[in-house]
């Protein structure tokens, strides 16, 4: 469909043991004083410590911050600026998942260009380069390590603020499976699925590339077959070295080939009701995926077979609807509800998230032309049961 | 509608955007700091230019030749308070109106009069922009005024002004400040310069004037012990000389006049009577009395004058020759004092002679002159063919201590004097002088009607 394309990745460090590089790919990009992100549960894993001792030995200096919520919030972003203005660092490492990296790309934003977060809402506003940025993502999911994206909730508006550009792709991503161990079970089958979420929507997406579809399928076949295992024990390296390479390939189909209704549909759920983003997508996935399949019966079909689904002597219909099938299996298997329980749950409620899904960025590149009534039902039936049983 | 999803997924994707770069980041700062530098050097320039004593156009001129590199700039003002005014003094380009008054009604005043600081004008569209001033033709749509001050007095404004439109950056501004703080400087510095330089003029003259009032002095009291002594000498060959012609006398009475000696006695008694002639008059003039003025005949001053000098003149090959008014009216003068002031002419035809190859002569006129007011003066004119005053030299002759004979010959004190003589007696010296043809100096003294 379209002429031109492009793919962005960043500097890529990837195995067991890959955080020991930390302090010499600082070094590399000149950073002098490191402003170290991270979330308190990463802190407490010792992760950060280790992270640490590798920029000591590099004789380096750094400053740690840790002050870090899930879905992050545009205040701690004020905050994070200040500490990194104030302690005088010029680099920024970010150790942690989604949220920390998020963090750690508004703060630089911010550090270089002045002015408030939402000042760089949507696409390419940002004006000067970052500082030097570093990312050791701890959860194999939400593909911040390689991406051009940030999201930052506005805690007056209630929304999550989608931040695009290609400066926001980190200059160094360090990807170690041994990290991804201290995670639990449950968070490990949330991220796994946002994972494959991403993979799933960028396969899907308008602006799919052969270099995105590439990746995209190599992550789905990845997290079908590597999901289970990693859920089910924490010292399966395999499994989790496996999880980590799907994580990152997901998020380099994702980041350039941008994503769908799924995400569109999340972001807005994220902001309210505080949900972990990977159980959203994984709980909407199938949802989506069945309206969007009259628009890519074909890719379905591909993806169920990338899913280790048996399509021989299968209709393309019928293979298309054995991937749905098998996200909803994986789900099921890893204790993942299939509806969204929210309190309160009102016409009035779901006509309000359709609205702003529809002009969440994500909704251009999905398969099937969308609209807000289209958005209303599927919100309808995600939601809907979770009511009934309250 | 196909073309619009392009175009937002294209966005989306970042085909035309790619992750910012520090080397163009780099460049864009090394541009800046270079003109941060220009801006240093601008104002430093200023500084140093101050010490080479500069006119405020030319500072103007100067500032304005650099400053378009680092500003936008296309015309630039200076404006000094001067007095309860405010007058434009230089601009560039250079307008015509320089020393132009503001009006009282200008917005210039009134930054003025609130103590405002910087004041940044701006205008869209076609508006007028600053018409106190004759900056129309330049069309400017941006104007920076900074009022220069010196503590808390402001002593003027700069002004920068440009053709473009909304164009001055927050940098801009801060450096028109800097470059209006150091003008300011400048032109006070300017101020205590000058100041100081007329102060230093003043005590030099002051000193001076002290300095020759002290050589006159002593002059006066050398001039005062030769008059004592030639006065003294003169009357000890009175008494000498009085033996001598009484001798002679009775030495013609005894031997008879067909002696063959009484032609020889008889040039005795003769040069020994004019020798106590010239005596008698030395001491007349050399007398130190208090001046007297009665009625005196200037024909007698002359006469009186040229007994004394004559043969001095003589002696140098120069024809004296007199034309004596008859019936001249007498004059109330201190005889002595008009002595004085012959003699110094007289002298000075003689040295204005000196090294003349024609044929010299000096003639003195006396007369009588009347003005348009109907007032009669008596008048005695020395006029000789000499060498002449040059043009140059003509407004100094009577300059205490100028003189432009060597310095064993002349104090620089004769005509000075006899000047003040002249005036003592109301009346003047006048000067015509052409050089190579000659001078005539000529004092005038007015005739008191009825009294004479």
């Amino acid at each position: 469909m379209r002429m031109i394309s492009k793919f962005v990745a960043p500097e890529i460090i990837f195995g067991l043991g890959a955080l020991s590089q930390v302090g010499e790919s600082a070094l590399r990009l000149g950073a002098t004083k490191l402003f170290v992100i991270s979330d308190p549960g990463v802190v407490a894993n010792r992760w950060v410590d280790r992270a640490i001792d590798r920029l000591k030995e590099a004789g380096l200096s750094f400053e740690v911050w840790f002050e870090v919520t899930s879905n992050p919030k545009d205040y701690e972003v004020i905050e994070g600026v200040k500490r990194y203005q104030d302690t005088g660092c010029d680099a920024i490492l970010a150790v942690g998942g989604g949220s920390p990296i998020d963090v750690a790309k508004a703060v630089a934003i911010l550090a270089t260009n002045g002015g408030v977060i939402q000042d760089y809402e949507g696409v390419n506003k940002i004006t000067r380069p970052l500082p030097p940025l570093l990312v050791v993502p701890t959860t194999a999911g939400s593909g911040s390590e390689v991406t051009q994206f940030a999201i930052i909730v506005d805690t007056r508006r209630k929304v999550k603020m989608t931040i695009i550009s290609k400066s926001l792709v980190p200059d160094i991503a360090i990807i170690d499976p041994v990290v991804l161990q201290t995670k639990d079970a449950r968070l490990t089958a949330a991220t796994g699925l946002d994972a494959l979420s991403h993979a799933i929507e960028s396969f899907v997406s308008l602006a799919a590339t052969p270099l995105t579809d590439v990746n995209a399928l190599n992550a789905i076949r990845l997290v079908a077959r590597y999901l289970r295992p990693s859920v089910a024990c924490r010292s399966n390296l395999e499994a989790k070295s496996a999880m980590a390479m799907a994580a990152l390939q997901a998020g380099l189909a994702f980041s350039n080939a941008i994503l769908g209704a799924t995400h569109a549909m999340a972001h807005q759920l994220d902001a309210q009701l505080d949900l972990h983003h990977g159980e959203t997508n994984a709980i909407l996935l199938p949802y989506v995926m069945e309206f969007n399949m009259i628009a890519c019966v074909e890719k379905f079909a591909r993806i169920a077979e990338a899913m280790g689904e048996n399509i021989a002597g299968l209709s393309t219909w019928e293979a298309a609807e054995r991937a749905i099938q098998a996200v909803r299996r994986l789900a099921r298997d890893l204790d993942i509800p299939d509806k969204i329980t929210v309190e309160n749950l009102s016409e009035e409620r779901i006509n309000n998230l359709a609205q702003n899904a529809l002009k969440d960025a994500c909704i251009i590149t999905n398969p099937r032309d969308v609209t807000e009534r289209d958005l209303h039902n599927l919100f309808a039936l995600a939601l809907k049961r979770g009511i009934q049983v309250d | 509608m196909i073309d619009d999803k392009t175009r937002l997924i294209e966005n989306l994707t970042g085909v035309r955007s790619s992750k910012l770069n520090y080397y163009v980041e780099l460049k864009k700062r090394n541009r800046e700091i270079v003109i941060q530098n220009r801006r240093l050097e601008i104002i430093h320039q200023l500084s140093r230019d101050i010490n080479i004593d500069m006119s405020l156009e030319m500072i103007v001129q100067r500032v304005y030749e650099n400053l378009p590199l680092v500003i936008p700039c296309d015309f630039l003002g200076l404006i000094t308070v001067e007095g309860s005014e405010l007058r434009l003094v230089a601009t560039q380009p250079p307008l015509p109106c320089n020393g132009l008054v503001v009006p009282r009604n200008s917005v210039l005043w009134e930054i003025i009069r609130k103590q405002q600081e910087q004041v940044y004008l701006c205008i869209a569209g076609d508006g007028k922009l600053l018409d106190e001033l004759p900056v129309r033709q330049f069309e400017l749509n941006c104007l920076i005024l900074d009022p220069l001050k010196v503590k808390q007095n402001i002593i003027g404004m700069l002004v920068i002004g440009t053709r473009e439109k909304n164009i001055y950056s927050q940098n801009d501004l801060t450096f028109a400040r800097q470059l209006a703080d150091q003008l300011a400087i400048c032109i006070q510095n300017r101020r205590l310069y000058e100041e100081v330089v007329q102060a230093k003029r003043e005590w030099e003259e002051a000193f001076r004037a002290r300095v020759q009032m002290q050589a006159q002095l002593i002059q006066s009291a050398k001039l005062a012990a030769i008059g004592e002594m030639a006065a003294g000498v003169a009357h000890e060959l009175n008494s000498p000389m009085t033996v001598i012609i009484g001798n002679a006398q009775m030495l013609q009475r005894e031997l008879g006049p067909e002696h063959p000696a009484s032609q020889l006695l008889r040039d005795i008694v003769t040069c020994g009577l004019r020798c106590k002639k010239i005596i008698q008059n030395l001491l007349t003039f050399a007398r130190q009395e208090p001046p007297v003025v009665a009625p005196t005949d200037l024909n007698e001053v002359v006469e009186r004058v040229l007994s004394l000098v004559k043969y001095q003149i003589n002696r140098n090959g120069i024809n004296v020759c007199t034309d004596l008014a008859p019936d001249l009216p007498r004059v109330a003068a201190n005889g002595q004092q008009l002595d004085q002031v012959l003699i110094n002419l007289l002298l000075n035809a003689r040295d204005a002679l000196e090294g003349v190859e024609k044929e010299r002569y000096i003639r003195i006129g006396t007369g009588v002159r009347r003005d348009e007011n109907g007032r009669r003066y008596v008048v005695v004119a020395v006029q000789d063919n000499g060498q002449g005053i040059s043009p140059e030299n003509m407004s100094r002759v009577f300059d205490p201590f100028f003189t432009t004979k060597e310095a064993s010959r002349g104090t620089g004190l004769g005509l000075s004097v006899s000047l003040g003589i002249a005036r003592a007696h109301g009346g003047t010296i006048e000067v015509e002088s052409r050089p190579g043809k000659g001078s005539t100096f000529t004092l005038v003294l007015p005739l008191e009607e009825g009294r004479s």
